[in-house]
């Protein structure tokens, strides 16, 4: 199982996030990498929010392709539309989409997939609960929908991993919300798991068969804590 | 620019973000101080620092406290032994205390009879280290950081000792970059993120500093796997910090505060020769002097009106007088040349505020923490190099 870190980016700096709704300034980008490079993370995913209160922008996604970073790249949130602009940001090593998994039909599926391969496409589920019932957050047309059986094996046919995003509980170390797999039937082996990660997450994630764990403000909260509960 | 509606501030080196609250904007340090009225939150978070001492104890020490002969120190070592911790406090020396700093850390080990580690660096290669930083940083303090995170995080390391506790957290309690649930402890990104300006080791012995290879490892911060089982943590994550409040209180164990011309707190680093002169220089040269954070801490507290805080922050200058001679006299023992050349190529900023008196006095709001019987420093620079 791979550990990876998720972390929010804005406009040349890195936030920390609680419950998706407050973010705290964390850091710049270099120390963060080198802080990531140190807890030897097997990847980041950089979370690049469009919606207000913070918004995005190609030269910022280009900035942070610029520093030298040894752990690969995931970049979410601000997918370019612009084929020059998909090389120009050759740092990136895997692309997750949010908004575009609700689309149907996109030819930008296509084109990502013939020039990228599979394997550097991921999908993005931001979800939260309510009355018992998981909704997936779909952030560019302001939409709550409920996921089902039939959004999960589209998602699986198009992207390689899908990344299940636990909004409500992110950055307050509180552990995942594990009982979305209940209902449904995911393949567990290709399911990436992000939001409320704690050291109590992971037993159950290696039970599970899940393909990573993303930990996130608490990376930063100690020297070795993760560290040492990895090795 | 968005400014806090509650304290005024607008910016702060850890780096602020604001939430609108009721149709008015919030800063993350007043967002974050208003946990410290809710009493039952403050129990429980003493009780998990309780049980998260108890839980690992040292085979001689529990704790290493790290101190500078501040009044911080003796709240920290106080609140500690009542915890009944055997504790050791650890003192790094800086070369930059006066006689007050010196007579108030001997004080503070006397008083509370505890064991006692002083450490002082190499003078010659302290100084290389300090001139190497202001040339390149201006920054004078950065050296000492690096010393005393590398010294008491091995320190605890080799003693096998679980804790290295300090008081207060400042980025959280200046910044509120941190919630208080977050169980912040120190790290390598959090040393070079809040104490080291940024800056790395490597880039700090990058070029320009003319010192033996042989010696880096003083400044350089121990490795992950060196320092597992060692935990770094803050007391002001588990108690209701108010250190205004607290600091008053060492007066009762014989602390002495230092009258202070930059600011109205005698008591934060008082027995420093260059925290309010040099060091605060420097400061207001990147972004504000301390007396900044002061006033923005008392607004919060409601102990000082905002209206008289923010009417000082605005006219900051007229409130400033610094005498940095001395430092480069007395301690980098440069030249008058040497002096004057620094003053007037890296200083060009602010060298309208080196002077004997300012037009107007910072210290003239008045506050319970400019206690009347505040000492004068007799002795700025006492370079104890030996026999301590």
């Amino acid at each position: 199982m791979r550990i990876g870190l998720a972390t929010i980016y804005h406009q040349g700096n890195f936030f920390q996030s609680f419950e998706g709704k407050y973010f705290k300034y964390l850091g710049k980008p270099r120390n963060i990498f080198d802080s990531a490079e140190y807890h030897n993370f097997s990847e980041i995913l950089v979370i690049h929010p469009k919606n207000p209160p913070i918004s995005s922008s190609y030269a910022s996604t280009k900035k942070i392709t610029d520093f030298f970073c040894a752990i690969p790249l995931i970049i979410s949130g601000d997918i370019l539309e612009n084929k020059a602009q998909w090389f120009d940001t050759s740092g990136v090593e895997r692309y997750a989409f949010n908004s575009l998994c609700f689309e149907e039909e996109n030819d930008l599926h296509d084109q990502y997939l013939k020039d990228f391969g599979r394997q550097a496409l991921l999908g993005i589920i931001p979800f939260v609960k309510e009355e018992n019932h998981y909704y997936a957050l779909d952030y560019s047309r302001f939409k709550k929908r409920i996921i089902n059986q039939n959004l999960i094996d589209r998602l699986f046919h198009i992207y390689d991993e899908i990344i299940f995003h636990d909004i409500s509980s992110h950055g307050l170390n509180c552990g995942f919300d594990f009982n979305i797999f209940e209902s449904i039937n995911i393949p567990l082996n290709r399911t990436i798991i992000c939001g409320g990660v704690n050291l109590n997450s992971i037993p159950t994630a290696k039970k599970l068969n899940i393909a990573a764990v993303y930990f996130e403000n608490i990376s930063f909260h100690s020297e070795t804590l993760i560290y040492d509960h990895m090795r | 620019m968005i400014i806090c509606d509650k304290c005024g501030i607008s910016s702060h080196p850890f780096n602020l973000s604001f939430h609108k609250h009721d149709g008015k904007f919030l800063c993350s340090a007043c967002d974050l101080h208003n946990y410290k009225k809710d009493t039952k939150f403050w129990t429980e978070r003493e009780k998990n620092l309780i049980n998260l001492l108890n839980d690992k104890k040292g085979k001689r020490y529990d704790a290493v406290v790290p101190v500078r002969g501040d009044a911080e120190d003796y709240y920290v070592v106080e609140k500690l032994i009542s915890y009944k911790l055997n504790i050791l406090v650890v003192f790094v020396n800086n070369f930059f205390l006066n006689d007050i700093g010196w007579r108030n850390f001997h004080n503070l080990i006397t008083y509370f009879d505890c064991d006692s580690v002083t450490y002082s660096p190499n003078l010659h290669s302290y100084k290389e280290l300090v001139v190497t930083s202001l040339r390149k940083f201006k920054n004078i303090y950065l050296p000492y950081k690096m010393i005393l995170h590398q010294y008491v995080m091995s320190l605890a390391k080799e003693k096998d000792i679980p804790f290295v506790i300090f008081g207060q957290c400042q980025p959280q309690e200046f910044a509120g970059k941190f919630s208080y649930r977050d169980n912040l402890r120190l790290s390598n990104w959090w040393v070079t993120e809040h104490e080291y300006n940024n800056i790395l080791y490597d880039e700090f012995i990058g070029t320009g500093l003319h010192l033996d290879k042989t010696k880096w490892d003083l400044i350089r911060y121990p490795n992950k796997s060196y320092l597992k089982k060692v935990n770094g943590i803050f007391l002001s994550n588990y108690l209701p910090w108010d250190q205004a409040s607290q600091n008053i209180q060492s007066i009762q164990h014989d602390f002495f505060p230092q009258q202070q011309r930059n600011t109205f707190d005698y008591f934060e680093n008082a027995g420093s020769s260059v925290y309010y002169q040099f060091h605060d220089l420097l400061r207001r040269l990147n972004f504000q002097p301390k007396v900044h954070d002061h006033i923005l801490r008392e607004i919060r507290f409601n102990r000082l009106d905002k209206k008289t805080g923010m009417h000082i922050l605005k006219n900051m200058d007229q409130y400033l007088a610094y005498n940095i001679k001395p430092f480069f006299k007395n301690f980098l023992q440069t030249t008058d040349s040497g002096y004057r050349w620094f003053v007037k190529n890296r200083l060009m900023d602010v060298k309208h505020l080196i002077r004997e008196e300012s037009p107007k006095k910072v210290n003239q709001i008045g506050t319970r923490l400019m206690y009347e019987d505040s000492k004068i420093s007799q002795d700025e620079f006492v370079k104890y190099t030996k026999g301590i």
